[in-house]
């Protein structure tokens, strides 16, 4: 071998070389090991549980039950006692239980008021949405007849409506709530079973003119919304500003003068500006180099 | 021994090519000319929690929280928002989200889709009941968000932006409604053999 490779294998650098490795490979052992970001973490984690059981709503809560079962404080302090020992193991574990126990105790103490008010909530959902698939149902068996089979799967579902609102009104929301599910699962199931595999089309068809201006209007006011939620960024950048405005400022023309031709009930026109104006803010957003159908 | 001198030059030539790899990349964001430079660099995706401009940077919990970059690493790629492709992942059973809080209850698919002509040249929205009712309940949005029922819905992409509708979830849970095609997928050309306000199987 030449000189330059005596050099480069000789032992002075293969020591060199050694040292870089060991290095690389001590790094992550020694953040392993501790460092100021797992005391941060703990410090962190401490004042969110300190917080969480003496401030928090679900503290004032289960001081008010005054249920000591499973204290959360218990676990707080052992944390607290395993960090000042150097177990810092041992002292997020104890942090997680504290963090535990204050949520199930939040739980217990919070199975009164907030519990019927939530299943209140509950249930008047649940019982629009039955009342809402039985609409669906019955306009589907108009036009899937299925004769008395179908007759009869609405009875069933409104007479599950009407028990659950009985339910209610005598005061057992619990059960009201597990009726209106009732009525909701059959319905829901009916209706799956009818449209499964359906496609159906919603096509555009306009009543007059004026309906069509409407359309247009809001057509033309997202197109304006999407420059600015496509094209924010891009516009910082003056040449694509420009090319932006100029077009804009085109589309804002023809806006006005559609809005002067329906005031006038002039729809026709209208609807033909409007086109024009929409057309205008598509060209100002492909301008800013973001292409979008239409 | 020079065995040894082989192997360690070996990795250090390795290790340097890596920092370089990773140099170019944190350069290549940079370029004026980088492909398709007007889409957010791969750097910028998912900032960290303390970066996104939606949580406190100054909150105690933020460090106990889970940067998404991490939390994202091993699901499906999408192609906006917080690119993941959630439908993938769950079809992959990358993920396995509880569908209700009471036990054994499971999601109830429908295979429905309802298509939506728009005007102008702009393809028509497909709305897949399917890929929506793997993750949501019919009560999540019957009738309180639309009524299950023909021409009782007025829609407009106004609205949508806004947050009404569709973007309650799209833009906030949901991929955002910057991606025009995600939704406007049923191209004109694509005759059905369905009469218009009509259904087909």
């Amino acid at each position: 071998m030449g000189i330059p490779s005596q050099w480069f294998f000789s032992q002075r650098r293969s020591r060199w070389l050694y040292a870089v490795w060991m290095c690389l490979f001590l790094q992550p052992l020694v953040a392993v090991a501790g460092s100021p970001d797992d005391d941060q973490h703990y410090q962190s984690s401490l004042k969110l549980v300190e917080r969480l059981l003496t401030k928090s709503s679900v503290a004032m809560a289960v001081a008010q039950s005054g249920d000591s079962e499973n204290d959360p404080n218990y676990y707080l302090q052992q944390a607290k006692k395993a960090h000042a020992a150097g177990d810092k193991k041992k002292a997020m574990e104890m942090l997680e239980k504290a963090k535990k126990a204050m949520f199930k105790a939040g739980k217990k103490a919070g199975a009164g008021k907030s519990k019927q008010e939530k299943l209140d909530r509950d249930y008047q959902k649940k019982i629009e949405s039955a009342e809402a698939m039985l609409d669906a149902l019955k306009r589907i068996h108009k036009e899937k007849p299925r004769g008395e089979e179908g007759e009869q799967l609405e009875q069933q579902v409104s007479e599950k409506i009407l028990q659950a609102k009985n339910a209610k009104a005598s005061g057992s929301l619990t059960q009201a709530k597990q009726v209106a599910d009732q009525a909701f699962l059959l319905a829901r199931q009916s209706v799956v079973n009818l449209r499964d595999g359906d496609t159906l089309v919603r096509s555009l068809n306009f009543a007059n003119k004026e309906e069509e201006y409407r359309y247009e209007l809001d057509r033309n006011d997202t197109h304006k919304m999407l420059v600015t939620l496509l094209a924010k960024d891009k516009m910082k950048i003056p040449d694509v500003k420009k090319r932006v405005e100029q077009r804009m400022a085109k589309a804002e023309g023809f806006r006005q003068q559609a809005e002067t031709e329906a005031s006038a009930r002039h729809f026709d026109k209208a609807v033909e500006l409007l086109e024009q104006s929409t057309k205008f803010i598509i060209q100002a957003i492909r301008a800013a180099g973001i292409y979008i159908p239409g | 021994m020079q065995q040894q001198h082989h192997l360690l030059l070996a990795l250090t030539v390795a290790l340097l090519w890596g920092l370089q790899s990773i140099s170019v990349q944190a350069a290549d964001d940079k370029n004026p000319n980088r492909f398709y430079r007007l889409t957010k660099p791969k750097s910028e995706r998912n900032p960290p929690l303390a970066k996104d401009g939606i949580h406190d940077p100054a909150a105690e919990g933020i460090s106990i929280l889970q940067a998404p970059k991490t939390a994202f690493s091993k699901l499906s790629v999408g192609k906006s928002g917080n690119y993941v492709d959630w439908m993938k992942s769950m079809d992959k059973g990358q993920i396995k989200p509880r569908y209700s809080y009471e036990e054994g209850k499971q999601p109830m698919p429908m295979q429905l889709d309802i298509i939506r002509q728009v005007k102008g040249s702009t393809p028509d929205v497909l709305f897949p009941h399917k890929a929506h009712t793997m993750w949501l309940d019919c009560n999540n949005c019957h009738p309180a968000v639309f009524k299950p029922k023909k021409g009782a819905n007025s829609m407009s992409m106004a609205q949508i932006i806004l947050g009404k509708g569709c973007g309650i979830c799209h833009g906030k849970v949901a991929f955002p409604v910057s991606e025009c095609r995600r939704c406007h997928s049923q191209s004109k050309s694509m005759k059905t053999n369905a009469k218009p306000d009509s259904k087909k199987k």
